[in-house]
Order: structure tokens, then sequence, then C-alpha cells
């Protein structure tokens, strides 16, 4: 006779998808809100962190959105997709963050801000810490975080949505209210400027 | 040149498979012909490569608890206040019935309530019980048959409890001054 194990219950929302999620939301479920946030909470946090730079304030803020959401689940429209509708959300707060902080510091440019945010260590820690390639991974994280902060904004939200947060043309295009080809050709632009900036330490080039 | 320009607007959508055949034959054609630009492009694939590969920022054990606590308190502060428009539901049949025959209902009450504790002089001369007999002279109208001994002991003040017979009070400083057998209503009781 094999013992009896307890397994956690099942998640009734495990196979929902983030639209129909909302249908319960607006119909005042919490557990459905709570599987919302356990989907979207790590890409959240990530895409203001990499505006603000700052892992406190990109919780809070996360958190800020989350609370939107909920608050105007009624005002959200199925017809688009709900990743587009909370990353619209969240760089629109990330963006009045930045824009409250440069206010703030009395800085005339984002590059001052980035010098002020500096980086961070809030990163996954490699299985095997102190070794020579986990430092120059290290680095080399630091130096990417840096890089994409010093572009100008524009073009680090559609290099953020694009190749960390993985949306695709359309979203972004959704997200940032601008047509097809200017998402293209922003996406190109910052990727052009972030590989210049990241050239010194290409192996390709050496 | 132009082509050098033109093959660097298309990194993005080549890289994203995003390409027209038409652009991605053009691509293709220039890299093979041009170093530098072939050099370029692997540098800008070796920096995507690295944009890739940047580790995702940890959320805190607790975030999740924060926002749901966050959620509730904004949920709370944010509900109207109740206003006084309650919900129409069918009227129960008292709120029916009684706004429309209160005024009679509780006319009927209160006069049945008035009956009950307030006890009315008796036209009967016979008296009723609880009757309060104010003075010697009325028990003597209404008793005109009553012993004389007994009506001089009266005092003022005297209880008939029944139709035919007086009886003592029972509480206070009363007491029976003279019990007399008094015909037909039986014993009589006087106090003072």
């Amino acid at each position: 006779m094999k013992p009896e194990t307890k397994e956690p219950p099942a998640n009734p929302f495990e196979n929902v998808p983030d639209e129909d999620l909302m249908d319960h939301c607006v119909l005042g479920s919490e557990a459905a809100f709570a599987d919302l946030v356990r989907r979207y909470k790590t890409r959240i946090v990530n895409l203001i962190y990499r505006f603000i730079r700052d892992h406190q304030r990109s919780e809070d803020l996360a958190q800020e959105v989350f609370v939107r959401v909920f608050l105007h689940r009624e005002r959200y429209r199925k017809s688009g997709k709900f990743s587009t509708w909370i990353f619209t959300i969240a760089v629109n707060l990330a963006k009045n963050e930045i824009r409250r902080k440069v206010r703030l510091r009395n800085t005339s440019s984002l590059e001052a801000l980035a010098e002020v945010a500096g980086p961070s260590g809030f990163f996954l820690k490699d299985d095997k810490p102190g070794t020579d390639r986990n430092l120059e991974r290290d680095q080399l994280n630091v130096l990417v975080n840096t890089a994409i902060q010093k572009l100008p904004q524009r073009y680090r939200t559609a290099l953020v949505l694009r190749d960390i947060e993985g949306l695709s043309y359309e979203e972004i295009g959704d997200i940032l209210q601008i047509p097809g080809g200017t998402v293209r050709s922003r996406i190109n632009r910052a990727r052009l400027m972030l590989k210049e900036k990241l050239k010194p330490h290409l192996r390709t080039s050496a | 040149m132009m082509d050098c320009h033109k093959s660097r607007d298309l990194y993005s959508v080549i890289l994203d498979q995003e390409a027209s055949q038409y652009d991605q034959r053009f691509f293709d054609g220039h890299l093979s012909d041009c170093p530098k630009c072939r050099r370029d492009w692997l540098d800008f694939k070796a920096s995507q490569a690295i944009l890739q590969d940047i580790p995702r920022v940890l959320v805190s054990a607790s975030f999740e608890d924060r926002v749901m606590a966050s959620v509730r308190e904004a949920v709370r502060d944010a509900r109207p206040a109740p206003t006084w428009v309650a919900e129409e539901t069918e009227p129960r049949w008292w709120q029916v019935w009684v706004p429309r025959f209160g005024l009679a209902a509780a006319t009927a009450a209160a006069t049945a309530a008035l009956f009950a504790i307030v006890d009315f002089p008796q036209v009967d001369p016979r008296g009723k019980s609880g009757q309060i007999v104010q003075s010697v002279q009325r028990l003597e109208d209404r008793f005109p048959d009553l012993p004389p001994e007994v009506l001089r002991s009266l005092d003022e003040e005297s209880y008939v409890l029944d139709r035919m017979t007086i009886r003592p009070a029972t509480s206070g400083n009363s007491r029976v001054v003279a019990p007399v057998d008094y015909e037909p209503g039986g014993a009589v009781y006087v106090t003072f």
C-alpha cells in the first residue's frame, strides 16, 4: 500500500488565458487576479527596472501597476491582449517615474540620471559563484545595463520591450502608440546604438 | 556606401526573421561582397546575444502578498459611500397592511390597553372590581342596605373589589375595620 502523499491543490486557472482571467477579475475574483500577478510579476518588475535601475522602487511601481490593473479592470477591452495592456501601464508609470526623478534631482538629461542610478546587484546568482567566468559575466551584466540606461528613452523603451520582454513589433506599436515602420526603425536604431556602446567588449571586434 | 547604409537598416528585421524575400536576398548579396558590413553584422549579433543573456531581476518573496494587500486597501478606499437607495424588493405583508390600517390598529390597541390599565367608574350602583369609593356618603348611596355601624366606621377611602363585596386593601397601611355579612353580595370588608 502506497503512503498517501499530499499534493498541493491544483491551480484552477493554470491553463486559463490572461484575457479570460480578466473576466474573472471583473467579477471580483481575487484568486484570478492573484494568478495574473504570479504570471506577470517578474516581467513587470524587470521591465520597470530596465528604466529606473532601482530594485526597491521597481517593485513599488510594479505593485502600483497591479493595483491599477485591478481598480480599472472594467476598462480592459478583450479585443486587445492583456499583456499589451499591462505593459502599457507599466511603461507609462516607468516614464513618469523617470520624469519625476529628473525633476527632483534637477538634472536635464537621462544620461545624468543614469550616472546617479548606478549599477545594481539584484541579479540572479550563478550556481558557481566566485569563478573568473562569473565575475566576467557580472561585469558584463553591469555593462549592458549601463549601456541600456544610456540610450535615449524612446529607443530604450523599444529595445527593452523587444529584447528583454520579447514582445512582437505589433504589440510594441500598440503600447507606444506608434506605427509599425516607426517600431522597426526605433528597434533597429536602439540595437545599433547598443552595439556601438558594447563594441569594445565584443570578442568579434578583437 | 549606400548599400552599407541600407543593409544596416535591415539588421533587425533580418535578425527577427521579418524581412521580405527581396530584402533578405539584397542583404545576403551585400554581405558576401562587403567585409566591413560582415564584421559589423557579427558585432550586431554578438551584442544581441549578450542582451538575451542578461539575467532577470529577482522579485521579493513577499511581493505577491504586498500586491494583494495594496489591492484590498485600494478597493476599500475607492469604494463609493453607500447611498440610501435600497434595492427594490417585494414588500412584506406587514409593509403593505400596517401603513394602511396603522392608525386604526394603533387606536384599537391603545383603547384595549386603556381598558386593561384604567378602571373606569362603574355606572352600576353596585360597583365594580377595583373601583375606588371616594367617600362614605357615596358608599352609603350605593349600598343603602349596608348596616349603619359599618357605615359609621368607614373613612374617606374604601375599596370595592367586586360587584357585591367590599374587601380590604391588601397593601399599604390599610386594615380590616369591620367584617360585615352583607346580603346579597356576601361579606363586606371596609378598610381605611
